[in-house]
């Protein structure tokens, strides 16, 4: 299309048309590039977790609420039963507290409260708190963790948690 | 001596003394920072009735914070481990550190504050119009900025206010739709606030957003220059019937009729100011006063009496710092800054999306086309275009306002929609199943919760839509019910947003208490003191 020699220098109009090509492409090109280049710059390294040993079955007593700071959830013993509850609020995403005297969960973000499964007490919270794959191996409880290991329900199930064996 | 003062002042450029008005209008013209006005300058943007003065506060106010902010960097250290502890060396410590620290945090509040007045009497003014649009997108910029700075200042104490007031604007942004946890990483430096946070939070408040606001302050005061200062009303309006002369508009060299009318039957025009007794000599357009020295003297006048002020605000209310901020231990009620306490008062009523990211961006989009919805050049500089305006303004600031406060009493228990679905008990009508989820393809709102149907009509859309609707009935109101104009819907629409956002900042930020309940203003408790505890 365009000749490269007659571009090269004599001809005004090919030599504008290639000024304004170079401009044009250069033009949104640069501004691109650094943008991507900051944004990418600034997008934090994330690390996962993945699953997080809390150790043996008798360490936990009944209806003991322990956090797991690094998991993002609490782990509760019901009378047959281990229970992972995740800690962020259905509603804000805040992590949500243990009122050990209420034996709730408190949001401070939004007020949402839940109660010791995990189910809501009081708005804005649509659903209950998310739970967390259980096994028990050898008699130590293994969690699954992280964002996309977090699952959502309606109402509190007795499957949601793991049977003591 | 006297010979020695004269050439030195001469060497820094300034003309003899200027007594007459070719030399005060020379002072003006020639001297680069008293180019800021035109050499002569609307006696009625100098009254009460037109107080441009707000603006310029808000000018001082950032001065202000810039330099104790600069002081400050002499003693702050940007860790999570050492930040709290040089907020006490210099609470405690250094000589004036509290002073200092308090002139910052306060100067911050006052820009703000002075800059929304700013708007609210640029935009009841008609300050927008024509040829001043521009002016109104840099200012409108002017303020997401500020906002930001203040924003970005606030998690730097590292007290568990900065912390969880942080946290929960962050949790906001992470529920944006699609790239909302990627915003959050870029933003914030993760899911959870820390070093990385703070490092980033400081260098925005130390180096981006204070060039941003400086670049910005320099445009704004450039383009309000260009187009002949303040914007001011015709003479005749104020001042009554008047000679030929009222035809003159005051104040506006470029504006349409500008100074010297540019479709006059005259066949003289005025080209230059001179001296003596020529015929148009001394009298040019109606009610201006030379700017030197009169204008740039009582703007230094309020500059001292800002400083003062604040420094006496300062000496006596010192900024409080709370607690060491703590990540396992959650504030409650964990309240943003209030200037942002309306974003959070509407997302305890809706899902986040709806009201912590689409109605702000709606609102922001709004201001921005303020100009370019009423663009008609008539009314400019005259309060409210008229007394049909101050009625549209007073009647739907009302309505806004009582409107509010019934939406805030039927949803004491927080999402009224929620509660309203279970009164209806869908359950039922899909016979004890829970209602189905969106096909996992409707992605758009996919963090969490609003793939579900139900969550998206109740949290989201009907909360939403009801917002929506309190505007466009109050706007449309104004215009099928009273006849209104474009201004003066516009000026409805805009004045039931301003008093939503004002009721809503002060619910959110004087009567939310421990677990989010509502308390009188007075009655609440301390949440500083319950952080201590």
């Amino acid at each position: 299309m365009l000749n490269v020699e007659r571009a090269a220098g004599t001809d005004p109009i090919q030599r504008n048309l290639f000024r304004l090509l170079f401009v044009s492409v250069a033009g949104v090109l640069a501004p691109v590039t650094i943008a991507v280049a900051a944004i990418a710059f600034l997008w934090t390294p994330q690390t996962s977790v993945g699953s997080v040993n809390a150790g043996p079955v008798e360490d936990y007593n009944l209806l003991d609420m322990v956090l797991f700071e690094e998991g993002e959830f609490y782990l509760t013993r019901l009378p047959d039963r281990f229970l992972a509850i995740n800690q962020r609020s259905t509603h804000m995403r805040c992590k949500v507290a243990w009122d050990a005297p209420s034996r709730q969960f408190i949001s401070p973000c939004d007020g949402s409260v839940f109660d010791d499964k995990g189910e809501v007490v009081r708005g804005p919270a649509p659903r209950p708190l998310g739970t967390h794959a259980i096994t028990i191996e050898n008699g130590e409880l293994i969690i699954e963790v992280g964002d996309e290991n977090v699952r959502k329900r309606d109402k509190y199930d007795p499957g949601q948690g793991a049977e003591i064996g | 001596m006297i010979a020695l003062r004269n050439r030195l002042l001469r060497s820094i450029g300034r003309p003899d003394d200027p007594e007459d008005v070719t030399g005060q209008a020379r002072a003006a013209v020639g001297n680069f920072l008293l180019q800021i006005h035109s050499v002569k300058v609307s006696r009625n943007s100098l009254t009460w009735k037109s107080p441009y003065g707000l603006g310029l506060i808000a000018l001082y106010m950032f001065i202000i914070h810039f330099v104790s902010g600069l002081a400050l960097t002499f003693y702050y250290v940007p860790s999570v481990e050492r930040a709290y502890l040089s907020m006490i060396e210099l609470q405690s410590e250094v000589t004036f550190g509290a002073f200092i620290t308090s002139l910052h945090r306060w100067s911050a509040h006052g820009m703000i504050i002075f800059l929304v007045l700013h708007m609210l009497r640029v935009f009841y003014t008609g300050g927008y119009k024509p040829p001043r649009q521009l002016s109104w997108i840099i200012g409108v910029l002017l303020l997401i900025v500020t906002g930001k700075l203040a924003f970005s200042g606030y998690l730097l104490p590292w007290d568990q206010q900065a912390l969880w007031s942080v946290q929960v604007a962050s949790e906001v942004i992470r529920s944006g739709p699609i790239f909302g946890e990627h915003v959050q990483r870029v933003v914030f430096g993760g899911p959870d606030i820390g070093q990385a946070t703070l490092t980033r939070f400081y260098t925005m408040h130390m180096t981006v957003l204070p060039l941003l606001s400086l670049g910005l302050i320099g445009a704004y005061i450039w383009s309000l220059r260009q187009h002949g200062g303040f914007a001011a009303p015709a003479d005749e309006k104020l001042n009554g019937a008047q000679t030929a002369t009222s035809r003159y508009q005051t104040g506006g060299g470029l504006q349409g009729e500008g100074a010297f009318p540019r479709n006059s039957d005259k066949t003289y025009a005025l080209v230059g100011l001179v001296r003596g007794s020529s015929a148009a000599a001394g009298s040019g357009p109606r009610g201006t006063v030379m700017a030197w020295p009169a204008v740039f003297l009582l703007e230094l006048a309020v500059l001292a009496g800002v400083v003062l002020v604040m420094a006496a605000i300062s000496a006596f209310a010192h900024a409080p710092l709370g607690p060491h901020a703590d990540p396992a231990i959650p504030r409650n009620p964990a309240l943003m800054p209030w200037f942002l306490s309306s974003i959070q008062e509407l997302t305890l009523h809706m899902h986040p999306v709806f009201g912590g990211i689409m109605i702000p961006t709606l609102f922001v989009t709004g201001l921005f086309a303020i100009p370019f919805i009423d663009w008609d050049r008539s009314g400019s500089g005259e309060w409210f275009g008229g007394r049909r305006g101050v009625i549209a303004a007073f009647g739907s600031a009302l309505a806004a306002g009582f409107i509010w406060i019934v939406l805030e009493w039927l949803d004491l228990g927080r999402n009224l929609a929620f509660r309203l679905k279970e009164a209806l008990d869908l359950t039922k009508l899909t016979g004890g199943e829970t209602p189905k989820s969106w096909p996992e393809s409707f992605g758009f709102f996919g963090l969490y919760d609003l793939t579900e149907w139900s969550s998206f009509l109740w949290a989201g859309l009907i909360p939403f839509l009801i917002v929506m609707t309190l505007l466009l009935v109050i706007g449309a109101a104004a215009k099928f019910v009273f006849g209104g104009n474009r201004r003066e819907v516009m000026i409805s629409i805009f004045t039931a947003t301003i008093v939503s956002i004002m009721v809503l900042t002060f619910i959110g930020s004087a009567m939310r208490g421990t677990d989010m309940n509502l308390y009188a203003p007075w009655d609440r408790p301390n949440i500083i003191e319950l952080d201590r505890q």
